[in-house]
């Protein structure tokens, strides 16, 4: 069981955090997203936070930097919906939030998403924690799941502190390479 | 609730069980209310003595910058708390006493703000860890987890003794007079949960000093404060607290006066206790405004406020408590993980040099440094610290601590260590320089997260943050020196009146629109435990705030006379000058000319007053009993749900307990002391409500007593699944009785309602 699911997608440029601020803001105004978003938060004074923030009450989108790469995260808190049973269907279900505001910041502010690299992870230690068992049957259900089929996947961390984590990398790029 | 059972089940024995029994109680009360079967006011101030605060937007209202919407929660209409919607993000705070953490703590609080809450554990101004857009559902598993690495949020908030503040440099201090620390920690464990501390009007701050002249405790600014002091008598050391109260910020900030000097250590405990005491049976109740402490100490005078307390003392029960902790005095004692050190020439790495002039402090024990981590606005996410953990276990064991300046320290770092620990805070972006310098704002959370916020406390200490650090370098070293506070209120969490500079928020109009201001708050003093407070000099639109600074500082710069300090400037050079410098500053553009200045900083919203909304800092004043019944209530649900599972023994046994409580919650409106022992309880119980028959029920007469009566005759009793259910059956009614009674008597007790209708008659 995963309750709590975080997906990454990286922009392919540096971009400006700020620039997420008026367009969060924006999009509460104009309703753009689904869900039941609340409000923006600016953390870009912490390193290794969240960035921009735009929280909601079902899941939140943050803006910010990973390893110096600019980001996309959204995180699915709560409010499941009916249909997304599996953890297949809930990864479909963040991959689709996700996806939708990727879109929506590519057209805002004409950010360009890099298809390469995602990230993964489950924050949710009580029923994925970061074990060795439970990284490896989380990865074996990944390698099944078709909408990740096509991507090679990493555990992030092995500290048990941590979350569970994966980076995901596409096979293609690495046939190429 | 099912994931929450689960951590229930998973961390069971790893919780204290007294924290583990309040825990569960919270979350039978939570599913009380979620039922509609708890009062909304009670389970306000319950939720809020539980660390479970409001948050904006809480009233399920927001401004989006055009209109304000509705947020439509699937829980709808139901509420927490007095017009604070169900679903809406709320604010854990955690008490951290004396700000004292292990990096496993810290681990557990980083684990949870990236599980409940938004990846940020924020230090706030009085050594607490606070999360905010918390899910009131998550709230007991949140507990539980902190419960079992030894945290509790009980009496975080709320109208009870709050998170208890010393000196972060306790122990290893070189000016103080002893470690407050053990003092401080025997006191929070004293006082947390005590009878003489539930009635109280509003909240109640302590704090510890390890000496007088700096400001590490801010005693002055407290309820009730000590500062430490160690003398010879007769050839023996000595230890003993000069002690103060009354003193507090707010809309009405008070210097705390003496209550008394030279304190003996074993009178600490007895004296807060009486202090308690005094408050609770004399302080206001009914208008929050002034139920402070500070406001019955000036009313009483300090005098006869002392003559209270001495009263009150010599008629105390005794406890064993008071002095039990003496012997233990050393048991919080830190052992360094590492030997002794020096630097001792070697070679320092780019920007150490900065970093080292402001972050490191030499502690009293050659060889050891105290490292300050400079939080940005008290801000730490999950992230870095999990990562500052591993450097705290591999540096200096288990020191870390929280600071009023909204920092963290890490204690015994020996000092050949800090070049490579320099380096390893750097790579996680925590070895900014300018610990307790002019780019160290402080700032409370504002219209960021609080209900009250009235301007961006953070945004303006984030604009200006950013462009001090700009000039660093260039700062002139008396500009260097000043300390910046904002607050978004004239509440003064930010603690602006013991800064040099101060802000706090406020509102203009122009051209009917509203404008962000913040009043120019000038000259408090840091130093002496907050010794004296700053003055509002005007207010400025906010987006004038760092212009107003530079002119301010420039002025300062140009006038100061030798070394003179900028409280003494202000002083010298007068309010009518000072304002002259701000003045230029003080208008607002037409809206056509410049529209930034009507929005907040940080914030690209046409600004708004429309999202304050009612704050919880007090907490609805609430009646003694009706938060102890509700402790009854919430054990009664228990014996049912234990009931509905076939666990009749437990059921009986619950339902049995809640009347207890509820018939303690009715004895200790007259009896404070009563204490928690059942056989007492119940002879009070019938000497005082059913003897005298003031239990009785107009129709059942004395029905209901009996079943206590007959219960408490029948321990320890043997249940099966008849017995259990008679005892869940009675145990609701004997509480409806008790409420019955605690409102004949307030009727009882009230003053006569003049009948207005009377000279109407005949007319
Ligand atoms: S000072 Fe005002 S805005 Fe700031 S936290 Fe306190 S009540 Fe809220």
């Amino acid at each position: 069981m995963a309750n709590k699911i975080r997906m990454t997608v990286f922009f392919e440029e540096k971009i400006d955090p700020k620039e997420a601020i008026t367009v969060f803001h924006r999009w509460l105004q104009e309703e753009s997203l689904p869900g039941l978003p609340l409000d923006v938060v600016d953390y870009r004074h912490v390193p290794l936070g969240p960035g921009v923030l735009l929280v909601g009450h079902d899941g939140d989108y943050e803006v910010h930097e990973i390893d110096g790469r600019s980001a996309l995260t959204y995180s699915q808190k709560r409010q499941w919906p009916t249909e997304a049973k599996s953890l297949t269907q809930k990864i479909e279900w963040v991959q689709t939030r996700l996806r939708f505001a990727a879109d929506l910041l590519t057209r805002s502010l004409g950010w360009t998403i890099d298809e390469e690299t995602l990230l993964l992870s489950f924050p949710d230690r009580l029923n994925n924690p970061n074990t060795p068992e439970s990284a490896e049957t989380m990865s074996k259900e990944l390698a099944t799941m078709e909408p990740l089929s096509s991507y090679r996947l990493e555990w992030v961390s092995d500290h048990q502190e941590h979350q569970l984590a994966y980076q995901l990398v596409r096979r293609v790029e690495l046939a190429k390479a | 609730m099912s994931e929450q059972t689960e951590w229930k089940e998973k961390l069971k024995g790893q919780i204290e069980p007294l924290l583990e029994q309040e825990i569960d109680l919270f979350e039978s009360q939570i599913e009380l209310k979620r039922q509609g079967k708890l009062d909304e006011k009670v389970f306000g101030e319950t939720r809020l003595r539980r660390g479970v605060y409001g948050q904006r937007y809480d009233n399920g209202q927001r401004h989006d910058g055009r209109e304000l919407r509705t947020l439509h929660f699937p829980s709808g209409s139901l509420t927490k708390g007095t017009d604070t919607v169900w679903d809406a993000p709320g604010m854990q705070r955690i008490k951290i006493p004396y700000g004292g953490l292990t990096p496993d703590q810290l681990v557990v609080m980083a684990q949870l703000a990236e599980e409940y809450s938004d990846a940020i554990l924020h230090v706030t101004t009085r050594q607490d860890i606070q999360l905010h857009f918390v899910h009131l559902e998550d709230t007991p598993d949140l507990m539980r987890r902190l419960g079992a690495v030894g945290i509790t949020t009980r009496e975080a908030c709320g109208n009870s003794v709050r998170n208890i503040t010393g000196c972060p440099l306790a122990g290893v201090c070189r000016t103080e007079a002893f470690d407050v620390t053990p003092y401080a920690d025997a006191l929070t464990w004293f006082l947390m949960g005590h009878d003489d501390i539930q009635d109280f009007g509003r909240k109640f701050k302590i704090a510890f000093s390890g000496c007088a002249h700096e400001a590490c405790g801010l005693v002055k600014m407290h309820d009730l404060g000590y500062v430490a002091r160690a003398e010879q008598v007769d050839g023996v050391a000595k230890r003993f607290f000069d002690v103060y109260v009354g003193g507090g910020l707010g809309t009405v900030p008070h210097q705390a006066k003496l209550l008394a000097e030279r304190v003996p250590e074993e009178e600490l405990l007895p004296q807060a206790q009486a202090v308690a005491r005094v408050f609770a049976r004399l302080g206001e109740k009914k208008n929050r405004n002034r139920a402070r402490l500070k406001f019955l100490v000036a009313k009483l005078g300090i005098e006869e406020f002392q003559r209270l307390v001495t009263e009150e003392r010599k008629h105390l029960p005794y406890d064993p408590r008071w002095t039990a902790y003496l012997d233990e005095l050393t048991h919080l004692d830190e052992a360094p993980l590492k030997p002794p050190s020096f630097l001792n020439g070697a070679s320092f790495p780019d920007g150490f040099d900065a970093w080292y002039a402001t972050n490191v402090y030499f502690q009293r024990q050659a060889g050891y440094t105290t490292v300050t981590v400079n939080l940005p606005l008290g801000d730490i996410s999950s992230r870095q610290a999990y990562a500052l953990a591993n450097i705290a276990r591999r540096y200096v064991g288990e020191s870390i601590r929280t600071t009023v300046e909204q920092n963290l320290v890490l204690r015994w770092v020996s000092e050949s260590d800090l070049i490579s620990l320099y380096h390893e805070l750097r790579s996680i972006g925590l070895a900014d320089p300018g610990a307790g310098t002019v780019t160290d704002i402080t700032s409370c959370p504002g219209t960021d997260t609080c209900k009250l916020g009235i301007a961006a406390s953070r945004g303006l200490a984030g604009e200006l943050r950013q462009r001090l650090i700009a000039q660093s370098g260039s700062l002139h070293p008396a500009v260097e020196k000043l300390k910046i506070k904002i607050s978004g209120c004239f509440n003064s969490c930010g603690q602006h009146h013991v800064a040099d500079i101060g802000f706090f928020g406020n509102s203009r109009r122009k051209e009917n629109r509203a404008v962000p201001h913040f009043q120019v708050v000038l000259g408090g003093q840091w130093q002496q435990n907050g010794g004296s407070y700053g003055l509002a000099i005007g207010a400025v639109p906010a987006k004038n705030i760092p212009a107003v600074f530079e002119a301010i500082t420039a002025r300062y710069v140009a006038d100061r006379d030798g070394e003179e300090t900028f409280q003494s400037w202000t002083g010298r050079l007068g309010k009518k000058e000072i304002r002259a410098i701000i003045q230029p500053f003080m208008n607002v553009p037409l809206f056509a000319e410049n529209p930034a200045y009507f929005s907040d900083w940080g914030d690209p919203r046409p600004y708004s007053l429309a999202d304050i909304g009612i704050g919880e800092c007090a907490g609805e004043v609430v009646s003694l009993f009706s938060i102890e019944v509700a402790r009854a209530e919430g054990e009664a649900f228990d014996a049912l749900v234990a009931l509905d599972e076939n666990r009749f023994q437990e059921a009986a046994e619950r339902a049995y307990s809640a009347m207890v409580l509820a018939a303690r919650a009715l004895i200790r409106n007259e009896f404070i002391d009563i204490g928690d022992d059942s056989n007492r309880i119940v002879q009070e119980f019938k000497t005082r409500f059913v003897d005298t028959q003031r239990f009785y029920d107009k129709y059942a007469k004395g029905k209901f007593a009996q079943y206590l009566l007959e219960a408490h005759h029948a321990q320890p009793l043997l249940a099966n699944a008849d017995v259990a259910h008679r005892l869940v059956e009675e145990a609701n009614l004997f509480i409806e009785a008790a409420h019955a009674c605690d409102a004949r008597l307030a009727a009882a007790a009230a003053p006569a309602v003049p009948d207005l209708l009377k000279g109407l008659k005949g007319k």
